[in-house]
């Protein structure tokens, strides 16, 4: 992939030279930039001396802002690993509370209400969704601040108040897709017949739900619930099937195939 | 839930064919059975909504590829007397006598706010200019061949336009843009489809039937693409597209690299299937009776994966569809005398732009009803493969 975008930076195309000394450069000033950002060489020398830079960790020096590569990509990756982190956990305490409570609710007004909610987050485009909730809940309610970082040294409120909307507009379709997961996987568990001896046995709703949640929901295929959309974060290293490209998809299944092993000894306790 | 015995199995044998009044004894007690087709068609026409998006898709295509029709305005008829006005209301009462009033307008007319130093619109309430249907206006042509002036409904007064969206920084008509940027977005989605299935299901076929090397060699390249975080990747695709090339090109070029990474997941698809297809009896007795290896291809392999590639290709489409947008927004996307949805919300990635001119963040609701209709429209399509599941 970096490969890829090496041909199109400047050290490239030779006549880009010129840029950095304007439009008024002598030939001469010229030839010795040439010289100095060694695009006299041919392009393979360049390609294999750039990356064994790479490999030892040396990404260059940025032209825009003449600063190292490298700092400028450590700087932003905290803040990703952060973003992410606050994302991840707001996936988690969207989707599982809200799958749980639609399914067994089923087919109530807020069933219907979140399975409209959560496709809506599915379809949409999160660059957009972003984009209303700065105009709707940043600049309209004034709630949270509209862009920018504010780093957790200058309080943990702050800090997380400037994190809260890019993190939600990055959670939005990975909650939305992992909702219905568990929706589904809770209604599939709900009709089992340990459940309705359960419920015989005059177990209280509450503890068969909870307790179901923790050990029982083991999701069926993915491709049952979930419907495919690109992620702006996230690949797929190998895994089988294009429907679990985002992060709630591979944790799920992870724990599901745990969950699987665990499932095997239970129909035989409670028969 | 096929499971035979009990209410499942009345249950089934209720999809699986028709009830039929007898005549004469007026009992419901003849069964008429239906065909596989038959039952697909049926199961997709009880899917509403699938219906529905089919029908919203349908209606979205013919309008942007009539755009010129469509649209009050060409995509780059611009009026630098109304930058950027607010979205115009379609007014159908009276305000005197509040009663019903054939479509109308009040112009807009810009005046500087000293203090701010905004141009700010307001309405001139003593104007009222009626909206025509089939009215002359910008000539253009159909199809890209036929010229014609005639648009479905715009402004009677050529002087006084019609921003129903509003307009943008030089004055041109958002909505006839949106229309115009449907074609790109929307065409996007297809042509990219229409090559991940070309590549993806001959690969796919190719190495799920001959395994071996080949079989090896494509997996770990595709475990490769996909290893990479997918947008990403596209950037730097996309920016690997030549600055120089005309739009056109350029067009093109999005479309290939939206495929480069769409192809591998269908062609993963169709190397299973294909997998599990070259074991069944009837491939194994065409095999036995020297049939080639082009004619079991076409003969049984190809029927049988078609439903599962139709449908993996239409839940491909609005991934496409996003990845475009989500590209042009970034402005590494199709280059600006082209228009398309996400070129349009462009528009919108400055702060001060959505705050002082929220209507540019309208080309969104149109990705996110497109996309939500071929979500909709792959998920009925899905049930429908399967027509004997409940």
């Amino acid at each position: 992939m970096y490969s890829i975008r090496w041909t199109r930076s400047p050290k490239f195309g030779a006549s880009a030279g010129g840029a950095s000394p304007g439009i008024y450069a002598t030939p001469e000033q010229l030839e010795t930039l040439r010289q100095q950002l060694d695009l006299d060489k041919p392009i393979y020398v360049l390609y294999v001396r750039w990356l064994g830079q790479i490999i030892r960790g040396d990404f260059g020096v940025s032209l825009i802002t003449k600063a190292y590569v490298s700092t400028l990509i450590g700087h932003s990756l905290s803040i990703i690993l952060q973003l992410t982190a606050v994302a991840m956990v707001m996936v988690l305490l969207i989707a599982f509370p809200a799958g749980t409570i639609s399914a067994v609710k089923r087919n109530s007004a807020s069933d219907m209400l979140r399975r409209v909610l959560s496709l809506l987050g599915i379809s949409m485009p999160n660059f957009w969704l972003a984009l209303l909730f700065i105009t709707c809940i940043a600049v309209g309610l004034g709630w949270f601040p509209p862009g920018g970082y504010v780093s957790p040294d200058r309080g943990f409120g702050p800090w997380l108040q400037s994190l809260i909307l890019p993190a939600l507009s990055i959670a939005a379709a990975p909650a939305s897709a992992l909702s219905r997961m568990v929706r589904a996987s809770m209604l599939d568990v709900l009709s089992k017949d340990y459940i309705r001896r359960a419920r015989a046995k005059g177990q209280r709703e509450r503890w068969i739900v909870l307790s179901i949640r923790a050990r029982h929901s083991q999701p069926r295929h993915p491709r049952d619930a979930d419907i495919p959309r690109p992620g702006f974060a996230g690949g797929d290293p190998g895994g089988d099937s294009r429907h679990d490209d985002w992060l709630g998809g591979r944790l799920y299944r992870r724990a599901g195939r745990f969950m699987k092993i665990r499932r095997s000894s239970r129909p035989i306790s409670t028969r | 839930m096929n499971k035979p015995g009990g209410n499942g199995g009345e249950r089934r044998f209720n999809l699986l064919g028709v009830r039929k009044k007898n005549i004469e004894t007026g009992i419901q007690d003849e069964y008429q059975l239906l065909t596989v087709r038959q039952l697909m068609i049926r199961k997709f026409l009880r899917n509403r909504m699938a219906l529905l998006s089919f029908i919203a898709l349908l209606i979205i295509y013919l309008v942007t590829l009539f755009a010129g029709f469509f649209a009050p305005y060409t995509a780059r008829d611009a009026d630098s007397k109304l930058t950027y006005s607010p979205p115009m209301a379609i007014r159908l009462q009276d305000p005197e006598t509040g009663h019903f009033h054939l479509p109308f307008f009040y112009p807009l007319r810009g005046k500087r706010n000293m203090e701010t130093f905004q141009l700010e619109y307001v309405e001139e309430r003593e104007k009222r200019i009626p909206i025509q249907f089939f009215v002359k206006g910008e000539p253009y042509k159909a199809l890209g061949i036929i010229a014609w002036d005639i648009h479905l409904f715009g402004s009677s007064d050529p002087d006084e336009r019609l921003h129903i969206m509003g307009s943008d920084v030089r004055g041109r008509d958002l909505f006839s843009r949106i229309i115009y940027g449907g074609q790109v977005s929307l065409s996007v989605g297809i042509f990219g489809v229409l090559i991940t299935i070309a590549v993806g299901s001959v690969i796919g076929t190719l190495s799920g039937y001959y395994g071996g090397v080949f079989d090896n060699v494509v997996q770990r390249v595709i475990e490769t693409i996909r290893s990479f975080p997918q947008l990403p990747l596209w950037m730097a695709l996309a920016a690997a597209i030549p600055p120089q090339w005309p739009p056109e090109w350029v067009y093109a070029g999005i479309v290939v690299v939206l495929a480069f990474i769409n192809w591998t997941g269908l062609s993963r698809e169709v190397r299973g299937l294909v997998l599990s297809l070259k074991e069944r009896d009837y491939v194994h007795a065409a095999e036995a009776s020297g049939a080639s290896t082009a004619r079991i291809v076409r003969k049984h392999l190809i029927p049988n994966m078609a439903s599962h590639i139709i449908v993996t290709a239409t839940l491909a489409v609005p991934v496409t569809i996003l990845g475009e947008s989500a590209l042009s927004f970034l402005g590494i996307g199709v280059r600006p005398p082209m228009v398309s949805w996400g070129l349009l919300l462009n528009d919108a990635i400055k702060i001060q732009n959505i705050v002082l001119y929220p209507w540019t963040l309208f080309p969104g609701l149109f990705i996110l009803v497109a996309v939500i209709a071929y979500n909709f429209l792959g998920d009925g399509l899905r049930d429908m493969v399967d027509p004997f599941s409940r």
